[in-house]
Parts: C-alpha cells; sequence; structure tokens
C-alpha cells in the first residue's frame, strides 16, 4: 500500500457528527412534527441557499478530514515500509499544487511577481527589481498579457460554472416533474446558492491553476489554501464544541427544571460560578496548561498534526464546558413552564417514572430549542475561535485557522503599502460561513417555533 | 360575495351612535392566503344602548370589535364595509385622526385584565396616560382626576391605589382598573370584550354591576361580546347572535328570549345545562363551526341545522346548502339571516331539539348500583409552607384546604363548587397524589389508605383518574392519540402487551365517539371538544371507579360542552363510575350532579343533594354566589358580597367567612361552626342553623 489512513481525534468525531446529523434528519422525517417543521423550512428560498453553501463547506472541511500518510520510497536494505511524517489530508492531496508551489515571500493576489523589492545583479549593475515569482503566472512571457489571461481564464471558469447550474436546474426541474410539483420546496434557493458555489469552485481553480488567487504570505504560501484548509478548523470548533457541550447542557437544564429542589440550587450554583469567571481567562488558563501537558509528553504523538490536533479538540472540550450555560438556563426554564402542563401532570396521574416523564414528554417538546440553538451557537463558536487565535491562546501555529490568518494580518496591516489579501480572504471566507449559518438559524427559528404550528 | 341591499337591523330616529354598514373582514392564512373571515356585518348601536354580541369561539366577535377600533393585527385587514362614529365615517380617516378617536369616541376594555396593565407601570401612571393624551391634563389635576375615576369604579382608598402597582391588585380590581383606564377620556361608546369570563360569578356580578351604573350615569353605549347568553340577559337592551363571521340574527332582548327565530340561537338555548333537567340529554349540536377557509357556499349553519320546523324536504334543504340567505327584517327590530325563520308564532324551543336519542349503540353494562360508599376522605388538609430567608426558614402557611371531608359512591356525581383559590383543585390533586397531603384520612371502600404510601397510590391510581380543565393543555402535541393512551396503559401495566393496548385503544376511542384512526393523529388535528375527547378516554384506559374532573368544560363552547356533557353522563351509567367534579359553573352542577359541596377558602360551607341546596341554599356565602349567577330567565335578587376573598395565607379567626358575611355574629369571630343538618343530608357549617 502506498499510503497508511491516519485517523485523528477530530477526523472521527467530525465524521461522527455528519453521519449523527444525516441520522437526526432520517429520524425527524418520522417524527410527525418535526417533519413539518422541516417542510416549512424547505419552503424558505433563504433556508435552502444558506444550507446549500453550508453543505459546500462541509464537503471541503469533510475531505480535509480523510487523513494519510504517504509511503516514502524504500531504502536499500529496507523490510518494513516507512511513511513520511508529513501528514496529509485527502484536501491536501486535491491541492497539491496549491500546496507546493511556494514563493519566497509576499505577493499579491493575481501577481507575477513578488510583492517585495530584490537586489539583483544584472550585467548593468546592482538594481533593486521586483522578482518574477517562481510560479505565480510563469505561463506568461511578460507581465504585459495577465489582465487579459486572468479575464480568459475567469470567463472559462464562469463558463464551466453556467453549464454545470444549468445542468443543475435541469435536473431539478426533471425531477419536480416526476414529483408533479407536489412538494413545495424552495429549489431556486438551492439553485441560486449552488450557482455562486459553481462560480466561485471554478473560476478559483482555473486562476489557481497558474496564479495565486489570494496571493502569498509572509512565507510564501498561498492563501488561498491556508484559507480552504482553515474551514475545517473553523468546522470542528463549532460543530465537536456542541457535542461536549449539549449533553451538559440538555442533561442539567432538564434535571434543574424538572426536579426542583436541591438539584436545581447544585446546578444553578455551578452555572452561575461559571458564568462570573471570565470566559477568556478560563479559557487561557486551560489552554496553557494543556499546552503544558502537550509540551512535557513529546512521546505520545508521532507527527506534529497529533500534537495539532489533540489540542484542538482540548480547545473543543473548553469551549463546550464554559458554553453550555446559556443552553442549561433556557431549557431549565422552559421545563418549568412545561412541567406545570397539564399533560404531564397526566402522566404523573398514571405514576410514569420521571425518566420516562422526561424522555418522552419534556425532551420532544425542547427539541426545537436545542436545534435552534446549536446552529445558533455554531457562528459564535467559529467567531470565539477566531477571537482566541487572535490573542493567542486559539489553535496550535502550525494548524491554519481564520483567527490565526486574522492574527498574522495584525503586523501585514501596519506594513506600508499594507499586505491586506490574508485579512480579505479569510474575512470573507468566515462570512460566508457564519452569515450561512445565521440565516439557516434564523430560518430554523421561525420554522420550529411552535407558534407556527396550526 | 355581493352586499346585500339590506339596511342596518334598525334605524332609530336619532343619528344612532355607531353605525356600521356591510363590514367585511380577510384573514392571511400561511397556506390559504387572504380568506374571507367576517362578512356583511352590520350593526347599529344607539347613544346609551347596550348591544350584546353574542357567538362560540372563532366566529369573529373580537375581530369585529377590534375592527371598529381599528385595531386589528396585522393579519387581517377590512376588505370593505362603513363604520360612523356620530355621522363621520372613521375607516378612511388617517391614522392620527384616528388615534385621537380611540378613547375618546370608542374605548376598549379586554377579557384578561393580568394581561391588560402594564406589570411595571403604577396604576397612576396607567390612567395618567390617557388622561394627558386626551385632556391634556397634568400635574395635581390629573392626580385628582385619576383618584376620582378610581372611586367612580368602586375601588376604596384610591390616592394610594394610584401609587401601587397591577400585581398588587386583585383580578377584579385590576378589571376595575382597566374600566377606569377606558373611561378616562369619558367614551361615548365603550367595547368590552368578554370583560368577565376570567373573573369569579361574585366578581362577575360586582364588575357588571358597575357596568351598568357607569353607563347609567354617562349615556354611555355598549358594546358587549360575550359567549354567556346568562350575562346578556342582564346586561342586553339588544342582541347580535354571530355565527361564523356572520350576523345571524339581532333582536331586542325581550323577543330574543322569548322566540330566539335562528335555528343557531335556538340551538344555543338548547344546549343550556340550565334549561335541561337533571337526567335529560342536552341538546348538542353535532359538529363544529366551519373553518374560515373552508366556508359553505349557502347557509353557513346548513352543516349543523337540526332545525325540524319547517325546510325539512329535499328542496328546502337544497336552498339551505346552495344559496346563502340573507339577514331579513321580521318587523320588530328584529333581523334574521335564514330561509326559513320561526315567524311570530312562538314554538315551544328546546323540546324539539331535545329528541335526541340516548347512545342506545352499546349495551349498558350492568353494574349493581352499590350504595356503598368508594372513597372517602376525611379532615384532609393540604397546608403548603411559606419560606423566608437565607435559611429558608417556615414562616408560616398558605392553608391551601383545611379540613375537607368527602365522599364518593359509584354511578354518581359529587359536584366540588367554588370560586377560584378556594383550594378545589388543590382537593382534585392531592386525591390524585400529585400533591402530598399534610393531614387527613382516605378510606378505599371502607379500608383506609395510607395518605402517602408509594405502593398503595399506584393501585389507588388506578382506579382514580383525572381530566383535566385545558384540553389543549392536557394532551402532549407531540405524541399520537394512540400514544397518549397507551402511556397509561403500560404505566400501570393494566394491558400485557402493546398491541393488546392498541386493541384497548381503538375500544377506548368509539367508547367516547371518536373514529379508530384518530388513533396514529396528533392533537393539533382535532376540535376542543374532541381533545377532550381524547382526555377522557385516556382517563378510562385503565378501568378506574372515580374520576376527578377538574372543569373539564369550562374552556369549551356552549354547544361543545353539551356533547361533553352528555358523554360523561352516559359513560357514568354504563361504567357506574363516581365522578368528583370541581367546577364553577351551577348550571352544569345542576345538570350533572347529585351531590354537591361548596368551598369557601378551604372548607367546605355546606354540601347535600344538588337539587336542595340549589333550592334552598342555607349558607349566606351559597346564597351570594347562587345569586350572583347571571340566569337566562333573569329575575333574581343579587346579595353583593363586600370586599374580596381573603389569603389563604392569613385566613380570618372563626368562621372564614365572617368579614363577608352580612349576617354576621359575634361567636362568628371567635369559632369555626360545627355541621349542622338542615335536611336529610343536607348540611351546613354555620351558627345561623344551629340546633336550639
Amino acid at each position: 500500500m502506498s499510503f497508511q489512513p491516519v485517523l485523528l481525534w477530530s477526523d472521527v468525531l467530525l465524521w461522527l457528527l455528519a453521519i449523527a446529523v444525516a441520522g437526526l434528519c432520517a429520524y425527524s422525517s418520522r417524527a410527525e412534527h418535526l417533519r413539518r417543521a422541516w417542510k416549512r423550512l424547505g419552503k424558505n428560498g433563504v433556508a435552502t441557499a444558506a444550507a446549500t453553501l453550508l453543505c459546500a463547506f462541509l464537503v471541503v472541511g469533510l475531505l480535509d478530514s480523510l487523513h494519510y500518510r504517504l509511503r516514502l520510497p524504500d531504502a536499500p536494505g529496507q523490510t518494513e515500509a516507512v511513511y513520511s511524517v508529513e501528514t496529509l489530508s485527502a484536501l491536501d492531496g486535491l491541492l497539491t499544487n496549491l500546496r507546493e508551489r511556494n514563493e519566497k515571500t509576499y505577493s499579491a493576489p493575481l501577481a507575477t511577481r513578488s510583492f517585495v523589492m530584490e537586489t539583483e545583479e544584472t550585467p548593468a549593475g546592482i538594481t533593486r527589481i521586483y522578482p518574477r515569482l517562481n510560479y505565480g503566472g510563469t505561463h506568461l512571457e511578460d507581465d504585459g498579457g495577465q489582465a487579459a489571461d486572468v479575464a480568459g481564464r475567469f470567463l472559462t471558469g464562469a463558463g464551466i460554472a453556467l453549464l454545470c447550474g444549468c445542468l443543475a436546474a435541469g435536473l431539478v426541474f426533471l425531477w419536480r416533474k416526476r414529483r408533479q410539483g407536489r412538494s413545495d420546496f424552495a429549489w431556486r434557493g438551492v439553485l441560486s446558492a449552488l450557482f455562486v458555489v459553481f462560480l466561485v469552485a471554478f473560476t478559483l481553480s482555473e486562476l489557481a491553476d497558474v496564479y495565486h488567487v489570494f496571493g502569498t504570505d509572509k512565507v510564501g504560501q498561498d492563501v488561498l489554501y491556508q484559507t480552504l484548509k482553515s474551514i475545517r478548523t473553523a468546522l470542528v470548533i463549532g460543530l465537536v464544541t456542541t457535542l461536549v457541550m449539549l449533553p451538559l447542557a440538555v442533561v442539567l437544564g432538564i434535571a434543574a427544571g424538572y426536579f426542583r429542589g436541591w438539584t436545581d440550587d447544585v446546578i444553578q450554583y455551578i452555572y452561575t460560578v461559571l458564568n462570573s469567571i471570565p470566559g477568556v481567562l478560563l479559557i487561557a488558563a486551560a489552554v496553557l496548561m494543556m499546552q503544558v501537558i502537550i509540551d512535557t509528553h513529546p512521546q505520545w504523538f508521532s507527527t506534529s498534526v497529533e500534537r495539532a490536533d489533540l489540542r484542538l479538540i482540548a480547545l473543543c472540550v473548553i469551549l463546550g464546558v464554559t458554553s453550555w450555560t446559556g443552553l442549561a438556563r433556557l431549557l431549565r426554564g422552559e421545563t418549568l413552564k412545561l412541567r406545570e402542563l397539564d399533560y404531564i401532570q397526566a402522566a404523573r396521574a398514571f405514576g410514569v417514572s420521571s425518566a420516562r416523564i422526561i424522555a418522552r414528554h419534556i425532551l420532544p417538546n425542547l427539541m426545537h430549542i436545542v436545534i435552534i440553538s446549536l446552529v445558533m451557537d455554531f457562528s459564535a463558536l467559529v467567531l470565539a475561535e477566531a477571537v482566541l487565535s487572535y490573542i493567542g491562546i486559539g489553535v496550535d501555529p502550525s494548524m491554519h485557522s481564520f483567527g490565526s490568518m486574522i492574527n498574522n494580518a495584525r503586523m501585514e496591516l501596519s506594513r506600508e503599502p499594507a499586505v491586506w489579501w490574508s485579512l480579505a480572504a479569510a474575512f470573507s471566507f468566515m462570512l460566508a460561513l457564519v452569515l450561512a449559518a445565521n440565516l439557516f438559524a434564523d430560518a430554523m427559528r421561525d420554522a420550529f417555533d411552535p407558534r407556527h404550528e396550526g | 360575495m355581493t352586499i346585500p341591499n339590506t339596511h342596518p337591523p334598525s334605524t332609530p330616529p336619532t343619528k344612532p351612535l355607531l353605525d356600521a354598514r356591510g363590514l367585511a373582514l380577510s384573514i392571511h392564512q400561511e397556506n390559504a392566503g387572504w380568506i374571507p373571515a367576517v362578512s356583511d356585518l352590520d350593526l347599529t348601536i344607539a347613544a346609551g344602548e347596550t348591544f350584546a354580541l353574542v357567538g362560540e369561539s372563532g366566529c369573529g366577535k373580537s375581530l369585529s370589535a377590534l375592527a371598529l377600533m381599528r385595531l386589528l393585527p396585522s393579519g387581517v385587514r377590512i376588505l370593505r364595509g362603513e363604520v360612523y362614529v356620530q355621522g363621520e365615517e372613521i375607516l378612511r380617516l388617517p391614522e392620527a385622526e384616528m388615534r385621537k378617536r380611540r378613547g375618546r369616541d370608542l374605548s376598549m376594555i379586554f377579557q384578561e385584565p393580568a394581561t391588560s396593565l402594564n406589570p411595571v407601570l403604577t396604576i397612576g401612571r396607567q390612567i395618567g396616560e390617557s388622561l394627558s393624551t386626551h385632556l391634556g391634563e397634568r400635574g395635581k389635576v390629573l392626580r385628582e382626576h385619576a383618584a376620582d375615576l378610581l372611586a367612580q369604579v368602586g375601588i376604596n382608598d384610591p390616592i394610594r391605589r394610584l401609587s401601587e402597582y397591577p400585581f398588587q391588585l386583585s383580578g377584579g380590581m385590576k378589571q376595575r382598573v382597566m374600566i377606569a383606564i377606558a373611561l378616562a377620556s369619558s367614551p361615548r361608546l365603550l367595547i368590552a370584550d368578554e370583560p368577565t369570563t376570567a373573573l369569579d360569578v361574585t366578581v362577575q356580578s360586582q364588575i357588571l354591576d358597575l357596568l351598568q351604573k357607569l353607563q347609567a350615569e354617562r349615556g354611555m353605549s355598549l358594546l358587549l361580546i360575550t359567549h354567556d347568553l346568562g350575562v346578556v340577559a342582564r346586561m342586553a337592551d339588544k342582541v347580535g347572535v354571530m355565527y361564523a363571521g356572520q350576523l345571524v340574527e339581532c333582536a331586542p332582548r325581550a323577543e330574543f328570549f322569548k322566540t330566539p327565530r335562528h335555528p343557531y340561537s335556538r340551538a344555543l338555548f338548547a344546549a343550556l345545562p340550565e334549561t335541561a333537567h337533571a337526567g335529560e340529554r342536552l341538546a348538542a349540536l353535532p359538529g363544529q363551526v366551519p373553518a374560515f377557509a373552508a366556508m359553505p357556499k349557502g347557509c353557513r349553519f346548513a352543516g349543523r341545522c337540526g332545525s325540524g320546523d319547517r325546510g325539512q324536504g329535499a328542496e328546502d334543504r337544497a336552498r339551505c346548502l346552495g344559496d346563502a340567505p340573507l339577514l331579513e327584517d321580521l318587523g320588530g327590530g328584529v333581523w334574521v339571516r335564514c330561509h326559513f325563520q320561526v315567524s311570530g308564532d312562538s314554538v315551544q324551543v328546546t323540546a324539539n331539539n331535545r329528541r335526541v336519542a340516548p347512545n342506545d349503540e352499546l349495551p349498558p353494562v350492568t353494574c349493581p348500583l352499590s350504595p356503598e360508599t368508594l372513597l372517602e376522605v376525611r379532615d384532609l388538609k393540604i397546608h403548603f409552607p411559606i419560606r423566608k430567608g437565607v435559611l429558608q426558614r417556615v414562616h408560616g402557611h398558605v392553608r391551601a384546604v383545611d379540613g375537607v371531608s368527602l365522599a364518593l359512591t359509584p354511578g354518581r356525581t359529587l359536584a366540588l363548587v367554588g370560586e377560584s383559590g378556594c383550594g378545589k383543585t388543590t382537593v382534585g390533586r392531592s386525591l390524585m397524589r400529585m400533591l402530598p397531603m399534610t393531614a387527613g384520612q382516605v378510606f378505599w371502600q371502607g379500608k383506609p389508605v395510607a395518605p402517602n404510601d408509594k405502593a398503595e397510590a399506584k393501585t389507588l391510581r388506578q382506579s382514580l383518574q383525572m381530566v383535566f380543565q385545558d384540553p389543549y393543555a392536557s394532551l402532549n402535541p407531540r405524541m399520537s392519540v394512540g400514544e397518549i393512551l397507551l402511556e397509561g396503559m403500560l404505566a400501570l401495566s393494566a394491558v400485557s402487551s402493546e398491541q393488546e393496548g392498541r386493541e384497548r385503544a381503538v375500544t377506548l376511542l368509539e367508547q367516547v365517539g371518536l373514529k379508530p384512526e384518530s388513533l396514529t393523529r396528533y392533537p393539533h388535528e382535532f376540535s376542543g371538544g374532541q381533545r377532550q375527547r381524547v382526555a377522557i378516554a385516556r382517563a378510562l384506559a385503565v378501568s378506574p371507579r372515580v374520576i376527578i374532573c377538574d372543569e373539564p368544560t369550562s374552556a369549551l363552547d356552549v354547544s361543545v360542552q353539551a356533547q361533553i356533557l352528555n358523554l360523561m353522563k352516559d359513560l357514568q351509567t354504563r361504567l357506574n363510575l363516581a365522578y368528583l367534579f370541581i367546577t364553577h359553573n351551577f348550571a352544569v352542577v345542576e345538570y350533572l350532579a347529585e351531590d354537591i359541596a361548596v368551598m369557601y377558602l378551604g372548607r367546605i360551607v355546606e354540601s347535600g343533594p344538588t337539587a336542595a341546596v340549589l333550592a334552598t341554599p342555607a349558607h349566606p356565602y351559597t346564597q351570594a354566589l347562587l345569586s350572583a349567577v347571571p340566569r337566562v330567565e333573569g329575575g333574581r335578587a343579587i346579595i353583593r358580597l363586600a370586599g374580596e376573598t381573603p389569603s389563604p395565607a392569613n385566613p380570618p379567626n372563626g368562621c372564614h367567612f365572617h368579614p363577608r358575611c352580612r349576617k354576621a355574629q359575634p361567636e362568628c369571630r371567635q369559632s369555626y361552626p360545627p355541621p349542622t343538618p338542615v335536611a336529610a343530608g343536607h348540611r351546613v357549617n354555620c351558627f345561623l342553623y344551629r340546633e336550639q
């Protein structure tokens, strides 16, 4: 075998979550009240567009979560296979071009020459020039044709995108015709979002073939590559954290609301205390402790990626432990209201056990709150990661993330002329991700709000 | 839809205060778009007149009232029509102009006083808001005017009350404050939307008195929206009956109560439990009000009309179904929307509709009517501790129930009657073991039951079930009817397998008059009455001997209430059930219960056979309570109670009722009177009837 699959903790969790979400969708198509809510959601064009965009991000993230190590060429006399210390992902494999074509230092988006002047010895003497890049725009004889070339490639990409968009629209049309318009699913949202995704994907891939579309950073790495790698980090932070937070919030929130008395007191004390400690302080302390542990046990990790991954997971756990309080409080309040309702009283009149009342009567009636707050927390967590990385207690420095990109941009912006593209790329991708998540959350809140149920 | 070329129901010589012509409203529904709701509403109210708009829920009464105020919610709009207030059309006025009219010409009070007042503003501020807007009053003048208004609505110590917040007032006082606010700018017309529905009968009687008094003093007109024909009989000059968004009948009060013309009006009367004799079945209207989205083309009432007077033939039937009737003038101020309305000859209203055969599809279960007592409670006490301070020390008790004794016999109904806060619901819940008893003994078939024992509680639970007040809150919206019915059976192991449970569930549904297909449906697909049937089926699922019914019909419309009462009565005779019927509605008690116990502030003040207690109430409280119930036949002197029910945390010494009792004697302050028999089985806790 020419490669060895590597299972990182975050890969496992991310894939499990993706499967869990799929399972949840399957379950909710059976549960009547949830199915109605999903149907309402499906009628909302903004929601379907946002969902399509989120799916595109998810595909990138999942591709980036299939890790492997390549086998090194056999050395003479070697009996066992030796694998590279570098752990790659499926996305890295697809983006080999971007990953390997490193320049010397900064270069502007779509540039053919370096951003920084260099001294060059020519027969005429020593001159200061902007040298041609090692990879960006090398196919051009001289820089003059760059604009025309970029326009041509953009149009080619746009053409392919249009073609794919039409194909998708045609498929949808055929599908609807077969169903004879029995569903009022908002396909226009899906199609328009899909078209935007195609447009971005195809033009980028056309251009990225020969240019650094978003420029390069200080060490000459392609910014587009960094941005794409950051998506996985954001998704892991946003999704895995909820995995930690959800059981805490649901169990403690419902227990506090349902059992009242000392259970309620204890749980309330815990979350009030937790809430009174500044979150950043708590996270910083925990991350630094984690860092010390990681540094003193280098033997635990065979590659640097594994080390960075553990730190990411630790960050998720810490974020989860500090952020369950909001949802728990919400669920406690709602449970307090529900437990007084007649149907709970009726169940108690039959002597139904507390565990069963919680599982059958309370949890299903809280599900809409859980779903809504999960989606809303997702965007908050992605932003939180950016902030934490910015102040240096976020992910491992070797791991790409929106936060670390923005952190680097701090210095770059103070240069003259400013290096703006790292920040711009991270900003626009993060904006797209968070905006899509927020719009989706908004639409979900409307769809799952029980007041809309007839 | 065409606008009928009819004129407003009556044309008094002077210009009417309010004149609505052809008012039509449409409401927006998510999957149906804009659909017509109220149509062709003609209303005329003269100055000083009280017009009562009657109808069941969902017939468009409140929407019409809001439309007159131009305060419709965003999902409703006025399609067409004209509304003249003192000769001026108001629907086309700019909003700024209309704002001046509101309060000055038209004012409104709402059903729920608890939510119509802003909890963070003082009473004074809320009254002052209206005064400063409409009359431009400021400072001392405003305060004095506000205090004067509070005094007018009968609030003692108005100066102090001005600086109080709504939570410091009782429900009746809040409604008085609402009235004071509505009156602040001396409106010409007061629209009262179910002003007393949320209040107890004695308080209701006070509020109705107040409205009548104020109306007489100010020459104000009153548009009273209600579903209670008793209130109409007491208050109205003219009555309008609405059904499914249309005015179906409009008549002067005397005429309306003498001869209701429209089949729907007659059905409403027939469905009233108080007009029926105990033991007789109520004439329940089949079905329910059609939804606005699925309005029939012809007469909107045709689907439920059992009118037997005329129009029985197939040809007539076709006319009702295909041709929408117009509101026609019958003379004498009577307008009716029916092709076959009863003319002058006074038909015996209820007799025709009462010919409903008893449900004999299912054979009655022959249970020997055992006179032995099934469940007996002696001296039941339930006290809730009041905890205060850091250490949560007990600082006193709320004596919610303070010595109640009851006995339930198979096949009989005991009604537990009282005003809100008297502890009647607490009694029911503690019998169900949902609340711990503080003291008291429980006997099941003569054998004592340990009051707070868990193992015995389970066996008792199987024999004891409960039906709740609000069928919308008592069924889990996330569970199908089948799951709801199965839950109890499985929890109490009444069935061995799920399959057996399902079969049993189908039988239960048939017993309560629902189709077996309902098993897989969800509660939201049912109407209020059908939901209550499901709730009854759930209680029956474990074959109980006793059912505690906590106001099972108070959330339902009159016609649906009749259906449910009939069903309960049928079930009782078939299954030989004992009912503990907790209610505040005397009409229902009269119809359903053999025995009655009247509660006041945690104690039973009077008990006995229903007929005896209702005919000759002995306790002064029972007398006052009964006199306050608005009756369709009217004409009973009302005994007015002073003040409000005291708090059970701090009940008065001696007899709890003595501070409000007209016949209080010195010894009433000293000790609580023992039960004294006044007739066979009729006992009263009052010193007036002491054996000499």
